[in-house]
């Protein structure tokens, strides 16, 4: 593959003072966001979102009102009103799983009926089967070193064998939004695959979706070499998708899809979107960076058991002092939740029995203590008064891991699961949208004249 | 192509009953949450989300503390867009590379520095067609939009350095979007005419002395020729185009995608998906569009009586396409006059002297005219309508026979300026991931176990 953009003139000085220019012309006064109450980051000065609509898709539970006053609570996570705790433990004992049904739930705002799912489930499996050529031309033909790169790519490219691509009344978006649900992971997989030997010089393994499994078995089929996979990695997976396929309106990439969906374009150009902004790492890819910081304590913690060695290494990373000196400590605290998020608890649970099985009960042993002691240190060292709660990252990066999946797939997996939501709220801005999102950016600079070019 | 994968369904359209019913939300609960919809509050005035140096789309002016609307005003980085122009008309030269200089660094160029400028460019377009068959030609697309959105997201691979956020690397990656957007959009165009119509597939290399409005009309024609006058109109078009404020939906699209700390490509295609949808992009397709039902229903151009009839069809639903409206007419910020509008305009007359299509520019002159008087009549407005620049921007299209596909292609090739500005901007000014709150109206149930359902 060639290797276009490296223009000569691009190191020059002439370019360095282009940039320089940029920069000194591009800076705005934080002070004039006070003066003109922007609401920058689209957040109320309490940090709360401004309100930008209303959904029945999901609802985030982070505290209480009492009285004016808000009080933390334990953290509540609601699809279509149904709290996912008991969904997840409805799953788990009727010994099923469920990331189909949330998919059903999430779209249709109700929980299927036996006939209902086995329908839905169909649909969407017989969908996972790309059309002739796809894989070939698209995947094969144009690898990408990033898989969020070749999903966001691919998707666009399913717009070309789509007769009726533009048409945007709910029944065509809602027949679309199925198929990307079953394909996702299709194409994530494949793309995978070519990275992996084109990019890392590994064997390509071309495993065609089975339609007689769940998702997440279908996955762990496609991209373990040997097709093998536990019942319980099989469960850990569903359980994850279930537990990232939705998160209200105002998380990024599902604002985006809001956002490009009211200009009435194709179902294609808004997941594309969507895809685009999880790839940022501020939105998605923290359990990449959970894992690095994991990896990191591992090495320079000589004895996991040791609350005091882990609490002291702790405030180094917190102080800029080890790991990657950003003073960060991944997969601790949230924007919405308080005292606790309630994906990770779900998932915990089900990490500590996988560890058992692969045998890195240590490894758990340390996730535990830190996932104890980070919130007081964090409180401590920074001095936040507010509770701090774990987040889902912290634990879905170590449960990949232990699945053997790489860096690579984390956030592939994530756009997987969020299809769901995604989809959902674009039928919802379809229906109970209206009109263009179109807020205001107010300017600030001051007006000046035109110079002619010979005089400048 | 899969052809089974496209059909609806008996099931799919049951399902999609149930989606409906359950996905309306009542309107009133809007009111009463005090919700932004749109982003915009009551008066329709948008939410304000961010401050830029960038432009300044103005339409109304305060006197004595009282807002008044007046006529309609563009600035790029302080300049009166309108003195921009006058400016370039009077040196007879290009200006569109001069103008995204001017969005991107702040400043005007000078000599030097614009012949730097335009070199870089022309260095980016001047690329071995193997990169341009590698990207294009693979199974081209029905939509050249959706071309480009899927060429920016290829360009990624053959970037060493995609995901670098740091300025130099931003720069440098919008400078080659801005440089080789023409080249994407109209040889895709030409490879899927090649490919679909079964037309001949010609590749014209750009030429690196020509600017980019000369070179778009040196690369779609198959003699390659074109006038001065059609290239300074083209070269006009996309300066009027290149910036609009942080608001438009794509620039705003730019902006949330952007905060999430993601590379360049993944915001510039998503600024193109939402580009790409009818409320947005490709307004002036349906001016032209509602020309030629104009043109076919009225016997006699000039005939003021007929037109108005027409007009006042189109508003009952009983016209054209029947939604009601009157395309190119009425803007979300301008009210007396849209400043593009105007600009455009005296252009247009002459191409239509040189296009011997004087009557249709006579029929446009009066529709613009009696349009407003009539909606103003019929419709409940809060402030003043008049032409948008896409009332003439679909002409001049027309009268240079650009395709209907390149139209909001051609957008893009101009807004990559303004995009690129304000995801720089973005990115310097602005650390926090944009992240609103969305109140969730549904009613708490139990989980049903599924035997019992």
């Amino acid at each position: 593959m060639v290797i276009m953009f490296k223009s000569p003139l691009f190191t020059q000085d002439i370019f360095q003072e282009m940039v320089q220019t940029a920069e000194n012309n591009c800076y705005i006064d934080p002070q004039l966001h006070e003066r003109f109450n922007t609401k920058r980051g689209l957040r109320n000065s309490d940090g709360t979102g401004v309100l930008v609509g209303l959904t029945a898709i999901g609802d985030v539970h982070s505290y209480i009102v009492d009285e004016h006053e808000k009080i933390p609570v334990e953290g509540r996570l609601y699809y279509r009103g149904i709290e996912i705790n008991d969904l997840v433990k409805g799953f788990q004992k009727e010994k099923r799983h469920g990331f189909d049904e949330v998919c059903y739930l999430l779209l249709f705002g109700q929980l299927p009926n036996v006939d209902q799912l086995n329908y839905f489930k169909q649909m969407v499996y017989e969908s996972r089967t790309l059309p002739e050529g796809f894989i070939e031309d698209m995947i094969l033909k144009a690898p990408s070193r990033d898989i969020m790169n070749q999903l966001a790519r691919s998707v666009l490219t399913c717009y070309s064998y789509d007769d009726n691509a533009d048409d945007t009344s709910v029944s065509n978006v809602l027949r679309q939004s199925i198929e990307l649900i079953a394909r996702l992971p299709t194409l994530a997989a494949y793309g995978f695959q070519a990275k992996e030997y084109f990019f890392n010089n590994n064997s390509l393994y071309i495993h065609k979706p089975r339609q007689d499994l769940t998702p997440a078995e279908n996955f762990l089929h496609m991209i373990r070499p040997d097709n093998h996979y536990s019942e319980l990695e099989a469960d850990i997976l569903d359980l994850n998708l279930i537990l990232h396929a939705e998160h209200g309106g105002g998380n990024n990439s599902a604002f985006t899809t809001h956002v490009v969906s009211s200009t009435d374009t194709d179902t294609y150009s808004t997941i594309a979107a969507a895809i685009g902004a999880l790839k940022g790492p501020k939105h998605g890819g923290a359990n990449i960076k959970v894992i690095e910081m994991m990896n990191d304590i591992k090495e320079n913690v000589k004895n996991w058991d040791n609350e005091r060695e882990i609490e002291d290494y702790l405030v180094k990373i917190l102080r800029k002092e080890a790991f990657d000196h950003k003073g960060l400590l991944y997969g601790i605290g949230h924007a919405v939740y308080t005292l606790s998020d309630p994906r990770e608890l779900l998932l915990k649970e089900k990490a500590g029995e996988l560890s058992q099985e692969k045998n890195m009960q240590e490894e758990y042993g340390l996730y535990e203590l830190v996932e104890k002691l980070a919130p007081q240190v964090l409180a401590e060292v920074k001095k936040i008064t507010k509770p701090i709660a774990v987040n889902v990252d912290f634990y879905s990066g170590f449960v990949y891991k232990m699945l053997n999946i790489p860096p690579d797939l984390y956030t592939p997996i994530f756009a997987m699961a969020r299809i769901a939501g995604w989809s959902a709220h674009r039928i919802e801005e379809i229906i109970s949208g209206g009109k263009v999102i179109r807020p205001a950016y107010k300017n600030i600079s001051k007006k000046n004249s035109y110079i002619p070019l010979t005089e400048r | 192509m899969g052809n089974q994968f496209s059909h609806i369904t008996p099931q799919i359209l049951e399902l999609s009953a149930l989606c409906e019913n359950n996905n309306t939300i009542d309107p009133a609960l809007y009111g009463k949450y005090d919700v932004k919809r749109g982003l915009r509050d009551l008066n329709g005035k948008g939410v304000l989300t961010g401050l830029t140096e960038i432009s300044d789309v103005v339409s109304s002016k305060i006197i004595d503390g009282k807002e008044y609307p007046c006529e309609g005003k563009l600035y790029y980085r302080g300049i009166d867009v309108e003195k921009i122009v006058e400016g370039l008309i009077r040196d007879n030269r290009f200006g569109f590379e001069e103008v995204a200089y001017l969005l991107m660094f702040g400043q005007l160029p000078n000599k030097h520095e614009l012949n730097n400028f335009n070199q870089l460019l022309s260095g980016y377009r001047t690329l071995p067609t193997s990169f341009v068959c590698d990207i294009i030609m693979k199974a081209p697309s029905q939509d050249m939009m959706n071309t480009l959105a899927r060429s920016v997201l290829t360009m990624y691979s053959y970037d060493d350095n995609a995901d670098d956020i740091s300025l130099p690397n931003v720069l440098r990656q919008s400078l080659q979007l801005l440089a080789l957007f023409p080249l994407l959009s109209v040889y895709g165009y030409q490879a899927y005419c090649h490919y679909h119509d079964n037309k001949s597939l010609y590749i014209h290399p750009p030429k690196p002395e020509l600017c980019t409005a000369e070179n778009i009309l040196h690369i779609l024609r198959a003699d390659s020729q074109y006038t001065p006058l059609e290239a300074k109109i083209l070269d006009v078009a996309l300066i009027l185009h290149a910036e609009h404020g942080g608001g438009n939906n794509s620039t705003f699209t730019t902006h949330v995608v952007t905060s999430t700390g993601t590379d360049t490509y993944s915001a510039i295609a998503a600024a193109i998906g939402s580009l790409k949808g009818p409320r947005h992009g490709g307004a002036n397709i349906k001016v032209i569009q509602m020309f030629e039902d104009m043109k076919a229903n009225i016997s006699d151009w000039t005939d003021e009586s007929s037109v108005a009839d027409y007009l006042i069809r189109l508003l009952n639903k009983q016209a054209f396409d029947r939604t009601g409206l009157i395309y190119g007419m009425g803007h979300a910020v301008y009210s007396l006059s849209d400043p593009r509008a105007n600009i455009l305009k005296k252009f247009v007359e002459s191409l239509s002297i040189e296009k011997n299509r004087t009557e249709e520019f006579q029929l446009y002159s009066l529709v613009e005219r009696l349009g407003p008087e009539i909606i103003s009549k019929r419709r409940r407005i809060y402030k003043g309508v008049s032409a948008n620049v896409d009332f003439y921007s679909g002409l001049v299209y027309n009268l240079l026979d650009l395709p209907l596909q390149l139209y909001t292609p051609l957008f893009a090739i101009a807004r990559i300026a303004g995009w690129s500005a304000h995801r720089m901007e973005g990115i310097i000014n602005d650390a926090k991931i944009i992240r609103p709150a969305y109140k969730s109206v549904s009613a708490y149930r139990e989980y049903i176990p599924l035997e019992n359902r």
